[in-house]
């Protein structure tokens, strides 16, 4: 007992106390800045491996990017990631980054449908579905629940059945074999429901994309309400992002 | 590719498979200029003689799928990006593969900094996902305190990870010819700390939970898979080691830096959850020291263009590479232009998720969790 006691004592503080403002370590690769600067388009739009890049303007879409920093580091005057880990929106075109401009990425709250601040305001419990993903993206949402985020704080908690869930929480490109899997699981939801796509893949396949192993139909038939960027996307981006759709207040 | 030796089956399946692929060489150039035959995955295996390795029908899943993908993404960034994919836990250790598998087959030698980086990294993520099992394991047998602890113990470690290379789970930092993100003096001395805190109290943390009655009840005799049989289905890295059967790429064909680090296999002897995890307490333990004797000696990096090469025609390559759930094997073969043919990947989950279905035999319901989390093999990575 004593010992547990020792323990506990010994860890300090470990949670994050401001989950929107505190700083990320490092070199993190957030909201990416792109400058007016001149350079050759078609060698900064060919080496993106995602295709995530657009010319004339130059854009980076952020459902796409895989965040390797490839076009960083050859155009490092075009091209500055910063560590702005607020990018989560439920607008697709929010997602995409022009030159020029130096905007957050946001939610949109006009657009959010009414239902999510009333109902989901201050519960909201998830069931997450992996449909091909590869870990990654997973290993962050499980890390949003640890001590350090402490999402659970916020009433947001992933639960075991989707008959205990206010929504979905897809990770991967969606391949043809989860593609039944992730349908069931929607369909076993109680309405009011939501659909929030975590990490590159999820949102546009990522480096899947176009692969004859996926089936992203369930796409076309439901409305997303949330988008999640990242590869895999940060813990903080996933509370920041699930904080801004559900609460109109500020935490 | 080793030297000759005796095909046994104390070695691993994969030692065994490149041993039979060497001895068979003539015929593996024979098939290779049978392409078409390799597509179909009717006669990759014929060639090696050795079908109880990998089967006729993972080889030719492998070959559609996957090498279909590598095909398809042509550019090397691309190609990295999908091995960065195969595993998310396992990014440094798939992504290390493919940059040697890349390298031997262009014919470069990677600097000494790049392989240094590759080693660090490797370690850190074993440290990493020990630390992380080890807490899921304690939530499996409900020790809210060790789940606790343990599990924001990850943390730091990935962090610094971020730190490093700008993205905890490390992709972006590997990559084939050259050094992305060099590790500098400064960067020793910022993981010296992370170390120093981690260190007590994963040591702490560790004393207190096998020392518990109520874990260890948990841990002793559930799961158990015998020697005979871990022998007999294959399995490699952690889940050979617990049973008495010593597997490890890092010892038995070492790469990188590993050569130095003349690393010594920690071999348990129960083959049950308790041998899982003591293994992972002591890897924690013995990669930490790797990783601070590593960053004593930090080599000098010396900015130079990275070297990009192409593949050379009709070759085949073949790397191993030690991750944290075991032997990594990807393989590759081009064609007489120099564009890849074949590419499989085989990730440790693949030969280890069988040792999971004998060691849930006879036991509790309730125990399966703790058995799933002792091995946490790859949900991504098992079919590959
Ligand atoms: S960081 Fe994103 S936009 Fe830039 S090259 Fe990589 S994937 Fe493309």
């Amino acid at each position: 007992m004593l010992d547990n006691i020792k323990i506990v004592y010994h860890q300090g503080k470990q949670y994050i106390r401001n989950t929107s403002t505190t700083k990320v370590p490092g070199i993190f690769r957030g909201r990416p800045v792109i400058s007016t600067e001149k350079v050759n388009e078609t060698e900064l739009v060919g080496l993106c491996p995602v295709d995530a890049i657009s010319a004339n303007p130059v854009s980076i879409d952020l459902g796409k990017c895989t965040f390797c920093g490839e076009c960083a580091k050859q155009f490092p005057n075009k091209i500055r990631f910063t560590t702005d880990y607020k990018i989560a929106s439920n607008e697709r075109e929010r997602l995409i980054v022009k030159e020029g401009e130096d905007r957050l990425v946001e939610v949109n709250p006009e657009t959010v449908r009414n239902e999510i601040h009333r109902v989901f305001g201050n519960s909201l419990k998830l069931r997450q579905v992996s449909a091909g993903g590869d870990g990654s993206c997973e290993w962050e949402l499980n890390a949003s629940n640890n001590v350090q985020f402490d999402m659970g704080r916020y009433g947001i908690e992933f639960v075991a059945s989707p008959r205990h869930a206010d929504g979905i929480v897809i990770t991967g490109p969606i391949t043809e074999n989860m593609a039944e899997a992730l349908q069931i699981c929607y369909d076993a939801v109680p309405e009011p429901k939501i659909i929030v796509l975590v990490g590159t893949d999820a949102i546009s396949g990522g480096i899947h994309a176009g692969s004859s192993a996926l089936n992203r139909s369930f796409l076309d038939k439901y409305p997303v309400d949330l988008y999640i960027p990242g590869n895999p996307a940060h813990p903080l981006t996933i509370i920041n992002g699930l904080l801004d759709l559900t609460r109109k207040r500020e935490i | 590719m080793p030297k000759t030796g005796l095909i046994s089956q104390k070695q691993s399946p994969i030692t065994r498979f490149i041993l039979s692929t060497a001895m068979n060489c003539t015929k593996w150039l024979l098939v290779r200029s049978m392409p078409e035959s390799l597509n179909q995955g009717t006669s990759g295996l014929s060639a090696t003689e050795n079908k109880s390795c990998i089967s006729k029908s993972s080889w030719a899943i492998s070959t559609v799928e996957l090498s279909g993908n590598f095909w398809i993404r042509k550019n090397l960034l691309q190609r990295t990006t999908l091995a960065e994919s195969i595993a998310g836990d396992t990014v440094v250790g798939h992504t290390t593969t493919f940059s040697h598998v890349w390298e031997s087959l262009c014919g470069i030698q990677p600097s000494r900094d790049i392989e240094f980086s590759r080693t660090l990294a490797l370690e850190m993520e074993r440290m990493a996902n020990h630390t992380g099992d080890l807490s899921a394991v304690c939530a499996d047998i409900a020790y809210q305190l060790g789940n606790s602890v343990l599990g924001r113990l990850r943390t730091p470690l990935i962090n610094f990870m971020q730190e490093w290379g700008g993205n905890r789970l490390s992709k972006g930092l590997i990559r084939p010819g050259r050094n992305q993100f060099p590790f500098t003096p400064e960067l020793a001395k910022r993981l010296m700390e992370v170390l120093e805190a981690y260190e007590p109290d994963f040591v702490e943390m560790n004393k207190q939970l096998f020392q518990l009655p109520s874990a260890l009840s948990r841990f002793e005799r559930t799961g158990v898979v015998s020697y005979d049989d871990v022998l007999s289905i294959g399995t490699v890295g952690m889940a050979a080691r617990m049973s008495g059967l010593s597997r490890d790429i890092r010892s038995s064909h070492p790469y990188s830096l590993y050569p130095e680090i003349a690393h010594e296999p920690i071999i348990k002897h129960h083959g049950d959850v308790y041998s899982r995890v003591q293994i992972r307490r002591q890897e924690v333990m013995q990669s930490m020291q790797y990783v601070r004797d590593m960053i004593a000696n930090v080599p000098e990096y010396i900015e130079k263009e990275p070297v990009v090469g192409s593949p050379k025609p009709n070759s085949f390559t073949l790397s191993l590479v030690e991750g944290w759930r075991g032997e990594i094997c990807h393989c590759a073969i081009t064609d007489n232009s120099g564009e890849l043919i074949l590419y499989k990947i085989k990730d440790p989950s693949f030969h280890n998720w069988l040792a999971l279905a004998l060691a849930v035999r006879n036991n509790e319901i309730s125990d399966f969790p703790i058995c799933n989390k002792s091995f946490n093999l790859s949900y991504s990575g098992h079919d590959l």
